[in-house]
């Protein structure tokens, strides 16, 4: 039952989170974004995070992405220079897909035959599913490889030749540089990090999280929880002075202006000739 | 089937890969890097949060809630940023921000 | 006399000073005047000692010490002027002879930008010069030895916009550097024997007590012989002895004034100075006496051979001036070191005469330097025609011109000295002197005589030179004719007379009859014949009278072309292997210059990296958190 929720809001949350960075139009990524937030919500739930879960619901959801929309609806953006730069290079893409697999795959020979040659001293993150992880892990470092494709490519004249065959040479190391920096990791780094490999029982906390929460934050992390604060007003006081402007014809009230208004400032006495009429001098 | 730490931990940088992917790809606003950005900083707090359940810390919980607030911070100056950004440009498209580039032939 | 002694030699140095430093504020003429003024000064006081010498027959020296110049521990080198009869004979030459080209050089250089240089450089040159021979100390000998080689590559590279001036230049001064290692070995030979550089005192050293003989690779070899070779080859150097001799024909290439007062009166016979000075020396060891013999035969006939077929006409007198170099080298080793001196002495003038004559008729033909294109020029210039028949029939050894008495002298040492050195040097020397009538007959003849060969415009322009190279030449000519006839008495007298303890003088045979007759007229005859045969020049006709041997000689020996194969294109070789292997190719590439190179190069390239795209910039810094990461699970989980 656990597991099946937590497939469900993990596959959703990825997936809207994808949604954030494919969507046509900025409205519908902030929709996803406020959807992935609210999914991660539910995992935090299932990690018994039940506080951290409200405050995301609460300020993300509540004040960032609504901000978020704001800010998007604010902007006047055009939304055909958009469309126009929505091509992803689809080719690149499918080659980089057909090489995350093949790593993948070899990941997993070489996973297995590792095992065969030094038994315990390999350790994977989990014995049950080294399938599933490892093709997550080869689209991780698909989606980092890829992801590098389009900015990099803008230093293609740094290679020895700007050719297509050079270029996909160096993709290629690229990737299987990721790939197999993550591999290694997981392969014999893990261990070093003494990540245990008991079995993560979602129920049963000893104590109410939010109660040990508090405890945290108004004993040792005091100073850094005022520290929050501080950095939170100066955002608010930053984000005001950035986008206060002074539209040139507005009237507005100036109340300092009006207080040191006095009498000379505003009458002058005059004695009109007759039929001559007062000429009007502004200050 | 057991739901163990790897699979908080794989959804955590799947995530991250995801923000990353969109920061690097994402070739329309600056909006969307915040909100690609919002998405890493989700990553990094779920693995905070996991190892925090893993390890029976709540100081984990704590990181977690600070990278809130500074992610509420960034967001809100980052986007005020954008919007004058915007008054001043008309624009907020990335491949517009080129003027500190190289001018090359 | 201390003054007249002091005003020979700072005269020039004077002259020169005023010319390298006043040039700014002086006209052409005003500089003219004010240089022959202090070299006439000179050259007057010169002369007065020379006058006071021969009238006290030898019996006067002065000596002006000027300050100490080196003192270390025991060692001290003194400057000073010292005259004796040798030097004193030497002084008179060198300032009469640079007095003369002073004048001539006024008219002959007229249309030089910067003559102050010239005037400068010779002026220089006369000091130097007379440093060398008024010393009595090795080391300021070798000061000037080493001022006159300067001043010689100075003037010979004076049209430096030549590049064939330059590269003679450079040739003189690097063959004078062969001779002058050997002639500083020679001195700390000399030092080591005898712990003083002194002349006089440590040639008495030398001749008290046999040294120990030096070890020569292996072998002892007794000491004076080394000393003996190594000045030698000092002087061979200096003198254009066969070996080292290739740079007299190359100097050509400076003015002829310089030629005339440098590489034909005085500084080349600065070896033959060198040497008799050093006589007492070479008395004592045979092995060098024979080698200085045999090198001043062998020079006199190879560079009469060679004059022959020259058909520049100054290298005829270079390669005349190498030759009768040989003679005097001869007359050293056979022991007639008076008659060397005095064959030094003559020569210096009607060799000076020749060149100056030769000067006068280049200047006329607008530089032609080439005889095959003049002829004719007695008609036009009968003047200059009579000064260097004089000059040639004193260079043949007509009776009663200077060079009669002095090569006769000669001559008959060597006849003499059959005992000693067998009959070869002397039959040598007297082809060398039937050689010497030949070339110079042929000199004269394609010269002077029979149809000009210039072309119309240029003959037009052929003149008599003015009274400013006319002066010169004439009493030049004058002291061709007299100085052997007045001189050989006083010159040539045995025993102490009047050389006095300077040099070894021995008595001049006198032989009547066939030794002294036969060479003579043979070379009047000879020299008589060439005028008339080479009276009309016509290709081929030499190569057709001497044959095979023509390419031989017109490719002078090929000398220069072993000493290029040699030595010349191995450093050459050597050269270019440092400067492009080493230096462009190593050092440029890859130091300083590469690496400015490759900076500038690749910061251009990496500046297009500054897209100024924000992606970009990410993926850059994504990149290097991977890589670290990367670095660190490789590295086993630690940094570093």
């Amino acid at each position: 039952m656990a597991g099946l929720v937590f497939y469900g809001l993990a596959g959703l949350t990825l997936l809207s989170a994808m949604a954030v960075v494919f969507a046509r139009s900025p409205v519908y990524a902030v929709l996803f974004l406020i959807l992935s937030f609210f999914t991660s919500a539910g995992i935090f739930l299932l990690l018994d995070a039940e506080f951290l879960a409200m405050v995301l619901v609460i300020v993300y959801v509540g004040a960032v992405a609504v901000l978020f929309l704001f800010v998007v609806m604010m902007l006047d953006v055009d939304q055909k220079h958009l469309e126009k730069l929505r091509h992803y290079p689809w080719k690149s893409f499918f080659k980089a897909a057909l090489r995350s697999g093949v790593l993948a795959g070899v990941f997993l020979g070489v996973f297995y035959m590792a095992k065969q040659l030094w038994g315990d001293k390999v350790v994977f993150l989990s014995d049950e599913g080294p399938l599933t992880h490892s093709f997550i892990l080869a689209a991780m470092s698909f989606a980092v490889a890829y992801a590098l494709y389009w900015p990099l490519s803008k230093w293609r004249f740094l290679l020895p030749s700007e050719s297509a065959e050079t270029v996909a040479w160096v993709e290629g190391a690229l990737q299987f540089l990721i790939f197999a920096g993550v591999m290694t990791y997981v392969l014999f780094g893990a261990p070093s990090l003494e990540i245990k490999k008991e079995v993560f029982d979602a129920g049963g906390a000893p104590l109410s999280t939010t109660d040990a929460l508090s405890h945290l934050l108004y004993s040792v992390y005091v100073i850094p929880f005022q520290g929050v604060g501080v950095i939170l007003v100066v955002a608010i006081v930053a984000a005001i002075a950035l986008c206060l402007r002074h539209r040139p014809g507005v009237r507005r009230q100036d109340v300092q202006h009006q207080l040191k208004t006095t009498k000379e400032d505003v009458l002058s006495l005059s004695q009109p000739k007759v039929g001559k009429g007062v000429e009007w001098t502004s200050r | 089937m057991d739901i163990t730490l790897m699979h908080y931990l794989c959804l955590s940088m799947a995530l991250f890969a995801v923000g990353v992917f969109g920061v690097l790809m994402a070739r329309k606003s600056l909006i969307h890097i915040l909100m690609s950005l919002e998405l890493m900083l989700l990553g990094v707090n779920l693995t905070f949060v996991s190892f925090s359940r893993f390890h029976g810390e709540v100081t984990g919980q704590v990181f977690s809630l600070f990278i809130l607030t500074v992610a509420a911070a960034e967001a809100a100056i980052g986007l005020a940023i954008l919007v004058v950004y915007f008054r001043e440009k008309r624009t907020i498209q990335i491949t517009d921000m080129v003027s500190l580039g190289e001018k090359v032939e | 006399m201390k003054l007249f002694l002091k005003l020979a030699v700072f005269g020039p140095l004077i002259s020169c000073l005023f010319a390298g430093l006043f040039h700014r504020q002086l006209s052409k003429t005003a500089l003219i005047r004010f240089c022959g003024f202090f070299m006439g000064i000179a050259t007057l006081a010169g002369s007065t000692l020379f006058m006071k010498m021969v009238k006290s027959g030898g019996a006067f020296a002065v000596t002006v010490p000027l300050m100490t110049w080196i003192e270390i521990g025991d060692f001290s080198a003194t400057w000073a002027l010292s005259a004796d009869p040798l030097s004193v004979v030497m002084i008179f030459l060198v300032l009469v002879v640079s007095f003369l080209v002073h004048l001539y050089s006024y008219e002959y250089m007229e249309g030089e930008e910067d003559l102050s240089r010239y005037y400068a450089y010779l002026g220089l040159f006369t000091f130097a010069m007379l440093m060398l021979v008024s010393a009595q100390d090795l080391l300021q000998l070798f000061f000037g030895w080493e001022g006159v080689g300067v001043c010689s590559y100075l003037l010979i590279g004076y049209w430096y916009e030549k590049e064939s001036a330059n590269q003679a230049a450079m040739k003189a001064f690097l063959v004078n550097r062969v001779g002058d290692l050997f002639l500083v070995m020679g001195m700390a030979g000399f030092f080591y024997l005898t712990q003083t550089l002194e002349i006089g005192k440590g040639l008495s050293l030398l001749q008290s007590a046999v040294p120990e003989p030096f070890v020569v690779l292996g072998t002892p070899v007794p000491a004076l012989d080394v000393l003996g070779i190594l000045f030698l080859i000092g002087a061979m150097g200096k003198s254009a002895q066969l070996g080292l001799h290739t740079w007299l024909p190359d100097a050509m290439e400076g003015p002829t004034p310089v030629s005339a007062l440098i590489h034909a009166a005085t500084m080349v016979t600065a070896g033959v100075y060198l040497i008799a000075r050093l006589s007492p020396l070479y008395l004592d060891t045979t092995f060098a006496s024979t080698c200085v013999v045999w090198v001043g035969a062998l020079t006199a006939f190879a560079a009469g051979t060679i004059a022959l077929v020259q058909n520049d006409i100054k290298k005829v007198i270079a390669y005349s001036t190498c030759s009768q170099l040989g003679y005097m080298f001869l007359g050293l080793g056979v022991g007639a070191y008076n008659g060397a001196v005095f064959h030094l002495f003559t020569h210096g003038f009607f060799k000076a005469l020749l060149f100056l004559g030769a000067g006068a008729v280049i200047h006329s033909m607008s530089n032609e330097q080439d005889m095959r294109k003049m002829g004719g020029l007695y008609r036009p210039m009968k003047m200059t025609f009579a000064f260097m028949l004089i000059g040639s029939l004193a260079l043949v050894g007509f009776p009663l011109f200077s060079g009669f008495y002095s090569k006769e002298a000669i001559l008959a040492s060597a006849f003499a000295a059959q005992d000693q050195y067998g009959l070869g040097p002397w039959v040598l020397s007297i082809i060398s002197l039937v050689l010497t009538a030949a070339y110079t007959g042929r000199m004269l003849g394609m010269t002077f005589l029979g149809r000009s060969r210039a072309d119309e415009a240029l003959r037009a322009r052929i003149h008599e030179p003015g009274l400013m190279m006319n002066f010169p030449l004439a009493l030049l000519a004058l002291g061709a004719l007299v100085s052997g006839m007045l001189g050989y008495k006083k010159f040539l007298m045995g025993g102490k007379g009047f050389w006095g303890d300077k040099i070894v003088a021995p008595l001049i045979p006198h032989h009547v009859g066939i030794v002294e007759l036969a060479p003579t007229v043979v070379g009047i005859c000879v020299f008589v014949l060439a005028l008339v045969v080479f009276r009309k020049w016509k290709e081929k006709k030499l190569a057709k009278s001497i044959g095979f041997m023509e390419r031989f000689l017109v490719n002078k020996w090929y000398f220069d072309a072993l000493y290029q194969a040699l030595f010349v294109k191995p450093v050459w070789w050597l050269g270019q292997l440092f400067w492009v292997f080493g230096d462009q190719k190593g050092i440029d590439a890859i130091g300083p210059d590469g690496l400015t190179h490759k900076a500038v190069e690749g910061s251009l390239k990496l500046r297009r990296s500054y897209t100024g795209l924000l992606p970009t910039y990410i993926a850059a810094l994504v990149m290097g958190v991977l890589l670290l990461i990367v670095l660190i699970l490789f590295g086993g989980g630690r940094l570093g």
